[in-house]
């Protein structure tokens, strides 16, 4: 009993640890792509993606493990590139209409 | 009395919803009447009209290099339908057309039997047919394009699909195109999706998009008659007529599709795949507001 109550004490923090943020997480590039990832998806399936976002993704992909900084910055530039798309085009969505011939 | 309230409000619900679906394209008139008239004012006196019209170029250069009043059949030339240098730059390119020998290959291939013995005129017996491509096909649900047309015509007969946008595929369409000349574009609305996928054209055309944010607004209606850089930019009146192009730029001729394409990537955008579903609305909604005018294709262009 004892033992049981020991190892899934264990587990539960060993799940806990990693729903946590993993202190080694800012040395990885992982975050940073994950969430550039899920944001160009949604720019490109709004087909409101920019011409090199994807290109700077796989580039940051490429160095996640080699250099995580640089691939950091990559995969930052990547989201900054795909939520502005999405921002701009939400904001174009409001007024597209009006530059239409009258 | 209620109860002949209630008649006249069903039969009146009946026959809106009859007049309604008579009227799938009521919108895409209205916006075609407005596009078209645009045209026919901007370039029906661009000197007298400077100011509204060209704040980008002076009355000088107009007098000079601009080709006025154009007829609404006129604009089928995009560029070289305004601007002089360039017309008279390729009337002397098509004293020998480049298009003519792929024209020729075209015209074989139409003729060539596939391996079942067949042609592509079990499919398209009357090649004079390129004045409804696009076109919505209810039961697909869908927009068939003329290159789409092609293939399924292939495969149909056994034969592996063409790589959109260049080679065999547009060498075909240009034989199609050919012999549609003269033939009057006559796209059609037929239903509420249809109606949608015109609307989402059009939406693709007017929108800003990309990291420059412009439109195709922007350089081919606004920008219609404006320089840029080496470029003289067309009105998009008229713009699927000519389809497709020998471009000097490419060495050889492509697809209305391959144009689109690299359009929208221009705008700094993701360059969409050809006859993805965005870029047949697009071509959709484009040869819509060109209804009622003359196909010429093929042609060259820079
Ligand atoms: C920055 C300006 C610019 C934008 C924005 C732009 N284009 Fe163009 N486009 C050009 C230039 C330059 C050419 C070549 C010269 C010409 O024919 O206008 C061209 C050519 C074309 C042609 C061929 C016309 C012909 O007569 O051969 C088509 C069709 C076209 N564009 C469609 C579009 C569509 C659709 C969009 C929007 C997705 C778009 N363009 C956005 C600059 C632009």
């Amino acid at each position: 009993m004892k033992k049981l109550l020991l190892i899934s004490t264990i587990t539960v923090a060993f799940l806990a640890g990693c729903a946590m943020t993993n202190p080694y997480a800012s040395n990885s590039a992982d975050s940073a792509i994950a969430n550039a990832q899920a944001k160009y998806n949604k720019a490109h399936s709004e087909m409101v993606a920019w011409k090199n976002t994807k290109k700077i993704l796989n580039q940051a992909k490429k160095l996640a493990k080699t250099d995580p900084k640089k691939a950091t910055a990559l995969a930052n530039k990547a989201a900054y590139q795909a939520q502005t798309a999405l921002t701009q085009s939400a904001e174009f969505e409001k007024t597209w209409r009006s530059a239409m011939p009258q | 009395m209620l109860k002949r309230l209630a008649k006249i409000a069903i039969i009146s619900m009946i026959s809106g919803s009859i007049m309604f679906a008579a009227n799938f394209n009521a919108q895409a008139e209205k916006d075609r009447h407005a596009f078209v008239n645009y045209f026919l004012k901007k370039f029906k006196n661009p000197v007298k009209n400077q100011a509204k019209y060209f704040p980008y170029v002076s009355i000088k250069e107009i007098k000079k290099d601009y080709i006025y009043p154009l007829s609404f059949q006129a604009f089928q030339d995009g560029s070289l339908s305004w601007y002089k240098p360039s017309k008279e730059q390729f009337a002397e390119i098509n004293a020998f057309p480049p298009y003519e020998i792929p024209l020729d290959d075209g015209e074989a291939l139409y003729k060539k039997p596939f391996a079942n013995g067949k042609t592509y005129s079990s499919c398209f017996p009357n090649p004079a047919i390129k004045q409804n491509y696009p076109y919505y096909d209810t039961k697909k649900d869908e927009i068939i394009t003329i290159g789409i047309a092609v293939n399924e015509c292939r495969v149909k007969n056994g034969e592996k699909p063409l790589k959109y946008g260049k080679g065999d595929i547009a060498k075909v369409i240009s034989y199609l195109a050919y012999k549609s000349r003269g033939q009057k574009i006559n796209i059609k609305i037929p239903n509420a999706n249809a109606a949608k996928a015109y609307e989402a054209g059009k939406k693709l055309f007017y929108k800003q998009r990309g990291y420059l944010a412009i439109s195709c607004n922007e350089c081919h209606v606004k920008g219609a008659g404006k320089r840029l850089r080496a470029e003289a930019l067309s009105p998009a009146l008229g713009a699927t007529t000519q389809m497709p192009v020998y471009r000097i730029k490419w060495g050889g001729l492509g697809t209305l599709q391959r144009r689109l394409a690299g359009c929208v990537k221009d705008t700094g955008s993701e360059k969409p795949k050809m006859q993805s579903k965005p870029l047949k609305e697009l071509a959709y909604f484009l040869t819509y507001m060109s209804n009622g005018m003359k196909l010429f294709g093929p042609d060259t262009r820079k």
